[in-house]
């Protein structure tokens, strides 16, 4: 069983360089003097969506740069600051030392300059309507504004340098620099080979700051962090934190031994091959009051330490979950046996563990208690051959551009219709003298076909690869919150295109953020309310009718309705005197609404949701919301197939072919003559095993003119669609087929009724119909339709 | 390509520019020859559910969805037939591919710009504001169209809602 972790990794690489790359053109489009709102909101949308995805993945240098780079942007589009060119150099500056980030993070290391520093101060400064006295940013900036007052709170800073979290190249005295801008450091017993000891007091340190310095240069579990007297209250919480999120850990320090390893929650571990290393070794024994995790490269081997209750607080920031999804993802398509343990609660954010990010740059902390009993085969040497380098690994797949794969697969369609041809024309030749040939294009025939297969289900991919990020998201915001929340995955194995599952993980982390943040009640309140403690969120994918429906379901408090009415009045948002539910809860999808009482890191500012909008819009979906006050909300997203293979039936009506998308199918029927009913002034139903479904007569909806066929000659498709079943007339029912779906849209504009079109066998172009849509011209058909003489067909 | 910028260097240096001339009923029209893609006989196409009827539906051409207009049937014009005569100019419209049926195809022609004579208010099939001016050529007249801004006006109804989105 290998175990590549890089496979989501490599998305967010990509993702964020693209979103890098169009922040940097924007930037350099932007006219400071007047500057564009619709600009500054795009780059602001870049910067928030790398945040999201370093936070996701627990790249949180780089999700602490956007965060700040995005503060001064909030700002910026809200109108409170005028830009200037010194914010665009800032920016870009910024968006550099973000590349650098993400380039030092694909090579599977951690990038680290006093330039993030530099920058990260510059563009505070710029937040706080500070301008720079010189263009350049300042080298070592004073201590910010905030920090004046009384009562020093001091924090106990306990590390080993020599540990082998830390980089090789920690300087000491740099680190005491940086923690000395934040206040007075006093250092002791700074002896070699020991644990080094600090004491920072100041005003208005938190724990956050400390561990943003500390961030940089090693793990954070390296590190432990005490409050003394003032600093207790912020010490604490975060304690809570780690309590909450890791209950799971409670027993953990107290038997950090091996036979964790049995314990069921390491359930699709027992199924890997011995550890490929363990490499203990007295040097790195020392560390065991600190850390506790997994290594990528060690799936066998967990490295348990003794820890102080304390310094848990740390985990929730540790990164490297995603990783662990994606092993769990690993071991469901490899392993179902092993995953079975799992089966459960595959999401439940306690079963995940907390593992190392596997920098290569800190090698792996393996330590005496930390083997799974078994011998590790030949300690160091295979330490070093096994240390991780991301970069490299990504060659078991390579990303193609779409368009790449569409040409091929135009190309393959081509092929298939041009040995349609050669088979037509070698039909006349006789079959005895021409052995060879008949026997050429069979083979043809076969290798095409095949070739088609393997090409179209290059796009298809099962929409677990955007799910199995979530575990992840919803623990550490759920710990970052202090609320309790397990995430149940429904409908994983639900393929769709791969252009689509990468457009989707943008809205949907969006999405589940929110639910989190602002549908999930905390526990106190849940149990007042008489819920369960617990919240849970449900993610689920399925096909319906031709739409790939996702839903993201909480059981939270529900949309406030009185809330958002009173925002949109605040706001001046237009609403109709009597808004309806719907209307109502649309609100929270327009630009810059939120109801968060407070910009959080999380959610708040109220882009998520537009930006959730726009990019299912974008892929020409939809998006609904469903809210219960005090029962949760149920948000929905439709994705046409316009990206999609299509498993479709192929039916003729008069000289035409048409596509009926094979999922909305329910069944087709040969009516007999007095199955078909005409309620009065309502068209036609036809009457099938008790119930009375509308007919759509599709000559009439696409006025194809007057179909010579019989109705009791015809056939009958029962299709499902968005307002229940219909029956659809059709003139005989010709083949299932696969067929590629492409848009009507690139040359043409939106037909309604028609979801796009295909090409078939013999080189014409079929329509796909949108049932759904049918349903709707059928409606609007009726009025004119009673006026007509259509009973001449009945009678 | 190369061949290309140099007929375009050509094409510049002495101002004139080539154009593709075609009839429509009694008229001749032409359009820069840059937006013609191809030209090919008339296919059978895929009629499309309540379109106007000079748009006579969609063809596949090497794997792309083609929309085909009738000009004849959109102004009016001559004989409307379908046989192997009739031709359809394939336009690139800003990176949109379209099908046009005219009456047949003349000519390439090349016009420099002070040939090209502002066109008066007059009668012709096409609406002023989508004709560039008048040409003459060997006592003919060729009605030089603005190609790109006719195919893509909401007249022609064959792109969505773009007169109402560009600002």
């Amino acid at each position: 069983m290998t175990i590549d972790m890089t496979q989501f990794y490599q998305v967010f690489f990509d993702e964020a360089d693209e979103h890098l790359a169009d922040m940097e053109s924007l930037l350099l489009e932007l006219d400071v003097d007047q500057p564009d709102l619709e600009m500054l909101n795009a780059i602001f949308r870049a910067a928030h969506s790398i945040k999201g995805g370093a936070g996701t993945f627990g790249f949180n240098d780089m999700a602490r740069v956007t965060h700040i780079l995005e503060t001064l942007l909030d700002r910026l589009r809200k109108q409170e600051l005028q830009p200037i060119t010194e914010m665009v150099d800032a920016f870009l500056e910024a968006g550099d030392v973000l590349k650098a980030q993400l380039q030092a993070h694909r090579e599977g290391d951690e990038y680290q300059d006093e330039r993030i520093d530099r920058v990260c101060t510059w563009l505070e400064r710029l937040t706080h309507g500070e301008q720079s006295p010189s263009a350049a940013p300042p080298a070592s900036p004073e201590p910010s504004l905030t920090r004046e007052r009384p009562a020093e709170p001091s924090w106990q800073i306990t590390f080993d340098p020599h540990a082998p979290e830390f980089k090789a190249d920690v300087h000491l005295d740099a680190l005491a620099d940086s923690l000395g801008e934040l206040g007075t450091l006093k250092r002791h017993s700074e002896a070699t080979g020991r644990p080094v000891t600090w004491h920072l007091a100041g005003h208005g340190i938190s724990l956050a700051d400390i561990q943003d310095i500390f961030d940089f240069i090693c793990d954070l579990k390296g590190v432990q962090i005490m409050p003394m007297d003032g600093a207790t209250k912020s010490m604490l919480s975060a304690s809570d934190d780690g309590d909450e999120s890791f209950g799971f850990f409670d027993e953990a320090p107290g038997a950090p031994e091996p036979e964790e390893a049995e314990d069921p929650g390491y359930g699709f571990f027992t199924d890997s091959p011995p550890p490929p290393m363990s490499a203990p070794s007295d040097h790195h024994g020392e560390q065991s009051d600190s850390s506790y995790g997994f290594f990528e490269d060690a799936p066998g081997a967990e490295a348990c330490h003794d820890s102080d209750t304390g310094s848990y607080g740390l985990f929730g920031n540790s990164p490297g979950m995603a990783q662990v999804a994606s092993q769990a993802a690993q071991d469901r398509e490899e392993d179902a046996q092993g995953y079975g343990l799992f089966d459960p609660s595959p999401g439940y954010p306690t079963s995940i563990h907390s593992e190392d990010d596997g920098h290569p740059g800190a090698p792996e902390a393996p330590t005496k208690g930390g083997g799974t009993g078994r011998p590790p085969p030949n300690k160091e040497a295979t330490a070093k051959a096994q240390s991780p380098k991301r970069g490299p690994g990504g060659d078991s797949s390579i990303r193609v551009s779409v368009e790449k794969v569409d040409q091929l697969i135009n190309l393959v369609g081509e092929l298939v219709i041009t040995h349609a041809m050669l088979a037509e024309s070698a039909s006349r030749l006789d079959p005895v003298t021409h052995e060879k040939i008949f026997s050429g294009l069979s083979n043809l025939e076969r290798n095409s076909r095949d070739l088609q297969q393997s090409v179209m289900s290059i796009r298809m991919m099962p929409i677990s690869f955007v799910f199995n990020r979530f575990p992840r998201v919803v623990r550490d915001t759920a710990a970052n919150l202090k609320k309790k929340v397990t995430l149940r995955l429904v409908g994983e194995e639900t393929e769709l295109d791969k252009g689509l599952i990468e457009r989707l993980a943008d809205p949907l982390n969006h999405l589940v953020r929110n639910s989190i943040d602002h549908g999930i009640e905390s526990p106190e309140k849940r149990l007042a309310a008489g819920k369960p403690e617990t919240g849970e969120i449900v993610l689920r994918a399925s096909h319906q009718g031709g739409n790939i429906v996702i839903e993201v379901n909480d059981d939270g408090a529900g949309l406030n309705r009185e809330k958002l009415l009173a925002k949109a009045a605040e706001r001046g948002v237009p609403l109709s005197d009597n808004p309806s539910d719907k209307e109502v809860f649309q609100l929270i999808f327009a630009a810059g609404f939120s109801t968060a009482d407070k910009v959080t890191d999380i959610s708040g500012r109220g882009v998520g949701m537009d930006v959730v909008r726009r990019n299912i819009e974008q892929m020409n979906g939809r998006i609904e919301i469903d809210s219960a006050p005090g029962q949760g909300t149920r948000i929905t997203i439709r994705l046409p197939l316009t990206l999609a293979i299509l498993d479709g039936m192929a039916v003729r009506l008069g000289d035409e072919t048409f596509i009926l998308p094979l999922t909305a199918i329910r069944e087709s029927i040969q009516p007999k003559r007095e199955q078909f009913k005409t309620v009065s002034g309502k068209g036609k139903v036809l009457n099938t095993s008790g119930e009375y479904l509308p007919l759509v007569m599709l000559q009439d909806v696409f006025d194809m003119g007057q179909a010579g066929q019989r109705l009791e000659d015809s056939i009958v498709v029962i299709v499902d669609t968005n307002e229940g079943r219909m029956a659809l007339v059709v003139d005989e029912l010709m083949a299932q087929q696969q067929v590629v779906i492409k848009s009507l849209e690139t040359n043409y504009r939106k037909v309604r009724g028609v979801s796009g079109a295909t090409i078939l066998g013999d080189g014409r172009v079929a329509l796909i119909l949108d049932v759904d849509e049918l349903v709707h011209l059928n409606q609007e058909m009726q009025p004119k339709r009673t006026g007509t003489s259509e009973q001449g067909n009945l009678a | 390509m190369s061949e290309d910028l140099k007929e375009r260097a050509v094409i510049s240096s002495d101002d004139s520019r080539e154009y593709l001339t075609f009839t429509l009923g009694d008229e001749e029209y032409g359009i820069d020859i840059l937006n013609v893609q191809e030209i090919r006989g008339y296919d059978a196409v895929t009629k499309i559910a309540n379109s106007p009827d000079y748009i006579k539906g969609v063809i596949n051409m090497r794997g792309v969805i083609v929309p085909i207009i009738d000009m004849r049937l959109k102004f009016q014009l001559g004989q409307v037939e379908y046989n192997q005569f009739t031709v359809v100019i394939i336009l690139n419209i800003s990176g949109r591919v379209i099908g046009m049926v005219v009456d047949g195809v003349s000519d390439v022609v090349a016009l420099k710009g002070e040939q090209i004579r502002p066109a008066p208010e007059f009668g012709a099939v096409l609406d002023t504001a989508y004709i560039d001016g008048l040409a003459t050529l060997d006592e003919r007249m060729v009605i030089v169209v603005d190609i790109e801004k006719l195919m893509t006006s909401g007249d022609m109804g064959l792109v969505d809602r773009i007169q109402n989105e560009s600002p």
